[in-house]
Parts: structure tokens; sequence; C-alpha cells
């Protein structure tokens, strides 16, 4: 019964051995010699049964050389194995394969005997290899991307800055001319008026009136350009400052339209920079107050704090307003819904826009015909920012 | 009879130049508005030198209004210039230029400039300031260059009588 035991067990690991997916070499300590391999560790390395039988781990590259050979064994002896990750190997005809190497020392019996298990890692390293090369790839690509798109970005920003000092250079020195034409026509009008029969009169007239409309327009188009390339700190501002000093500055333009001006606090703390903001406001005031239709105009300015840190300032009018259409070609330099009932140059909300717009703030509107015009601009909430004209001790209580 | 002080323009555009002096004309300003339109003329002018050396035609201003953005000697390398010319005194030096940028008015108070003005864009605007200007000058007493202290005694001694 206990030899049929031992037979029946001695099948199975043989079936084992014979079937296995990986190389098993078993090895004599002693001589160091190989005296058995598996049908897989023929077929993978190439050399045959005969071959390996006899041989030393060396001769099939399991181990460096000799010396390396005695050192391993001297190892195995001491540890009881030896594992190798990752050893590169060549077959029988020269092909590069590259195996995982576990040798194991047991005892049988009165001797000990070496069993070498030799897996295939061949492919999964290709496979590793070509990830890590794809890797190095996609990084290089992205990095390529990167520098593209910085390159470009500062590019444009260069464009940008040449363009509006472009801008700047025409329209300054356009008004020279322009002074000059002015001048002269008005002093043709003012001295000389009498030598002219009624039409050239008009017609001195003319030059003089357009001269100084293209005279304002050009004032505009510098102060836009004049926002879009001043040097902007963004500190904590008061907004009922700016308000009142935005309102102030407008008093005229209210006064000459017999508008009512309601200012609603509170009036939070934000993140601006004090001249600019007070020049979109004055544009947004002057802007509310302007197309009014026929009634009295009321303007109504109020804060909202909004989620996210974020305070949105309304500019309400009850004025003509204006259709959807329009509300995003309003903002563009130029552009007049109304060249005959509404003087203007076209470029008050473009600077609006602009100053926003290098305030880190956004600005938009809700309008239409008929039902006055809400327009509203979001800014970040300065909270727990000290304000750059208070004393510090005030600030922080 | 009291006479005003000589105001010299520094204009590049001969036209901008013309029509000051048209508006300066309009004022109660006695003197005639003299007028250079380069920045090497207005140093030849101030030198008494070249065409400008008969000092009885062309008098030592008191006052220079002083355009910036010229070709070549632009004002305020006049400016600078004639800070550092001793026989030039306390000349007032205003600075007429369409510029407002910041970076220009404090570039030419730093060279010493005494007043900044914006050249205004329409006549009428230019006139108020001519008038202004006209009258601020009556009003004070501008220091004179020592060169010109002799010509300009005998006024200022009607002045105190």
């Amino acid at each position: 019964m206990m030899t049929e035991a031992i037979a029946q067990s001695e099948l199975r690991y043989r079936r084992l051995f014979e079937a296995a997916h990986d190389g098993i070499l078993i090895v004599d300590p002693d001589r160091r010699a190989i005296v058995d391999v598996n049908p897989f560790m023929v077929n993978f390395l190439g050399y045959s049964r005969d071959e390996f039988i006899g041989k030393e781990l060396f001769e099939f590259g399991l181990l460096k050389d000799e010396a390396a050979s005695q050192a391993a064994f001297l190892e195995l002896r001491k540890n009881g194995f030896i594992r190798y990750d990752d050893l590169p190997l060549r077959t029988k005809t020269g092909s590069h394969v590259d195996v995982e190497f576990v040798s194991n020392l047991y005892d049988e019996g009165d001797h000990q005997i070496i069993q070498c298990n030799i897996r295939d890692i061949t492919a999964r390293k290709k496979i590793e290899h070509e990830l890590r090369i794809a890797r190095a790839k996609l990084s290089l690509h992205a990095a390529e991307l990167e520098r593209v798109v910085r390159l470009r970005t500062a590019e444009l920003r260069l464009t940008n800055t040449q363009l509006e000092t472009f801008v700047y250079s025409i329209a300054h020195d356009l008004r020279a001319p322009l002074r000059t034409m002015q001048g002269f026509a008005q002093i043709l009008v003012e001295e000389h008026a009498v030598n002219l029969p009624p039409q050239g009169r008009d017609y001195a007239k003319f030059i003089d009136a357009a001269a100084q409309q293209m005279d304002h327009q050009l004032t505009d188009l510098l102060a836009f350009s004049q926002i879009s390339l001043q040097k902007i700190d963004l500190a904590p501002v008061a907004l009922e400052d700016v308000v009142q000093s935005a309102l102030a500055g407008s008093a005229e333009e209210i006064r000459e339209s017999r508008a009512r001006v309601e200012c609603l606090p509170p009036w939070p703390t934000v993140l601006a920079h004090a001249a600019t903001l007070r020049q979109v406001l004055v544009n947004l005031i002057g802007n509310a107050v302007k197309f009014v239709g026929t009634g009295t105009p009321h303007v109504v300015l109020r804060a909202e704090e909004r989620s996210g840190g974020i305070v949105r300032l309304w500019i309400e009018d009850n004025g003509i307003g204006i259709a959807a259409e329009f509300h995003e070609r309003i903002f563009q330099v130029f552009q007049r819904l109304h060249t005959t009932e509404y003087s203007g140059t076209g470029i008050g909300l473009a600077i609006v826009q602009k100053g926003v717009e290098r305030l880190g703030g956004r600005v938009g509107l809700v309008s239409a015909p008929g039902a006055g015009c809400k327009f509203w601009i979001e800014l970040s909430q300065a909270r727990g920012l000290a304000l750059k004209s208070q004393p510090k001790g005030e600030a922080h209580s | 009879m009291t006479t005003d002080p000589i105001v010299l323009l520094v204009d590049d555009s001969a036209n901008d130049a013309l029509l000051m002096a048209t508006v300066f004309q309009r004022t109660d300003f006695d003197q005639p508005l003299r007028f250079v339109t380069s920045g090497e003329d207005a140093i030849a002018y101030l030198q008494g030198v070249g065409r400008f050396c008969n000092r009885a035609e062309f008098p030592l201003p008191a006052i220079v209004l002083l355009d910036l953005n010229m070709p070549r000697k632009n004002g305020l390398e006049v400016l600078a210039w004639i800070r550092q010319q001793p026989s030039l005194g306390r000349i007032c030096v205003y600075v007429l230029s369409a510029s407002s940028r910041r970076e220009d008015t404090e570039k030419a108070f730093a060279l010493g400039a005494n007043a900044y003005l914006v050249k205004p864009g329409n006549l009428d605007e230019l006139s108020h300031l001519a008038r202004t200007l006209v009258a601020w000058i009556k009003l004070g007493h501008f220091a004179v260059a020592p060169e010109a202290r002799h010509e300009m005694e005998p006024a200022l001694a009607d002045r105190s009588a």
C-alpha cells in the first residue's frame, strides 16, 4: 500500500514536472551538475535533454561564470535559496530571452538536491519596455505641447501689447492734426464769418463739429488703450468709496439728465484697482443716465454678495433697454446702437469691459427693450484683507 | 507801463504753434508768443547763437512752453539741457504735451519742469488754457535768467514804482 501510494505521488509530480509551463532543472549541489530537465526547459532554450544533463548552470547563462557559480552555491547552502528577478539568457539559436530564476535547496533523505524554476518573462519585459517608451514619448509630447502653448501665449501677449501700443500712438498722433483742423475751422467761424457767404460759414461749422466729434472718439480710444496698457495691482478697495467717487465724477451728467440716483448699502470690500473701477463705474453711470427715453431716469446702485467670494455690483436704470441680440455687441469698440438720438463715441462700454477684465472680473447685463438695463460687474470679495488706506489697527477690528 | 514776460513756445508742429500764437493774441498778453519748431532751435535760441544771435529780436524768455514729443531732440532732452545751464538760472519751464501718461509727467518733473499742462483737443479748451496761463503769468514774478537781468531791470523798476 505504502509503495503504491508513493508510486502514485511520484506519478502525479512527474506529470506536473513534464507539463509545467515553467522551466524546471534539478541540480546536484555537490557536483553542481544538472541531473534532470523538464520538456518546457528543453523547448525554451533549444538544447536537448542530453545537452543539459551533467552540465553546470553557468554553461546556460543561468549564472555568470564558474566563479559566480561557486559563490551562488555557497549562498544557496547558507540561505536555502537564490532568486534573480530578471536574468537575460540566450537560447541555443542565439535569441534573447528574459527569465525569472528561483532555486531552492531541499533535503532528500540523506542528501540534498536543488530545484531551479525558470519562468519566461520575455513577453512581460517586452510589454514593460514598450510601456516605458510610450510613457517617455507621452511626457515628451506633453512637454513639447506645453512649450508650444507657452511660446504661443507669449507671442499673443506681445502682439496684444503691440496692438494696444499701436492704438495708443495712432489715437495720440491723430489728435495733433485734428487740433489744427478744429482750431482753425473755429477761428474761421469766429473771426472771418463776415467774409464768408452763409454756406461757407456752415461748411466751416461742419468741419468744426466733425473734428470735435472725432476728438471725443480719440480721447475715448486713448482712455481705452490706457486702461489696457496701464500696470494694475489689485488691492482691497472699499466699494462705497469708489461708488461715491464715481458719482462725484458723473455729477454733471446726472444733473443734466435730472436723474434720481439711489445707492443701497451695504457695500462690501472688493479686490480691485480703485482708479480703474472708478472709470468703469463712471462709464456705466453715464450710460444709465443717458439712454433714458421719455421718463425721468432712475438709477439704482447696489452690491450683492454671491457664493464663492464673489461680489456682484448692479447698476440698474429704467431707460430704453437693449434687445438681447445686442448684448454682446455693445461691449465692442465703436459699436453704437443709436447714432442720432443719443450722442456718444461707442467706446464707453468697451472701456467697461476692458477695465473689468483687467480687474479679473466679469461684466454682463439683464435687459430688454423698454424694460431698462441692469448692468452687473462681478469682482472678488476682499474678505479678511486689510484696506490699504486704513491704519492697521482699524482694519483688523 | 509794464511789460509781460517773454514766453517761448517749443513745438515741432508749426500748425500747433501758430494756433497757440493766435490764441495768445486773443488774450490781453502784450507780448507776441515767440516760438521755435525743434529742440535744436530751442537750445540755439536760449544760447543766442546762429540766427538767434540778436537778443533785441529774440529776447531771452522768462517762461518756456515745451512740447515733449519732438523728433531728434525731444522736450525732455531740452529740459535736461536747460537745467544744466547756470546762465539760464531758474527759467520757468512749463511742459505742454499731448501726452497725459504718468511716466511722461513723472520724468518731466524729475528733470525740473515747473508745471505740466496737457494740450487740449479743441479751440475752446485751448483758449481757456491760454487765458488761464496769461492770467497766471500776469500775477506772478518770474525769476529772470542772470544774462537777461540787465535788459529786464527797467521793466522791473517800473513795476515797483
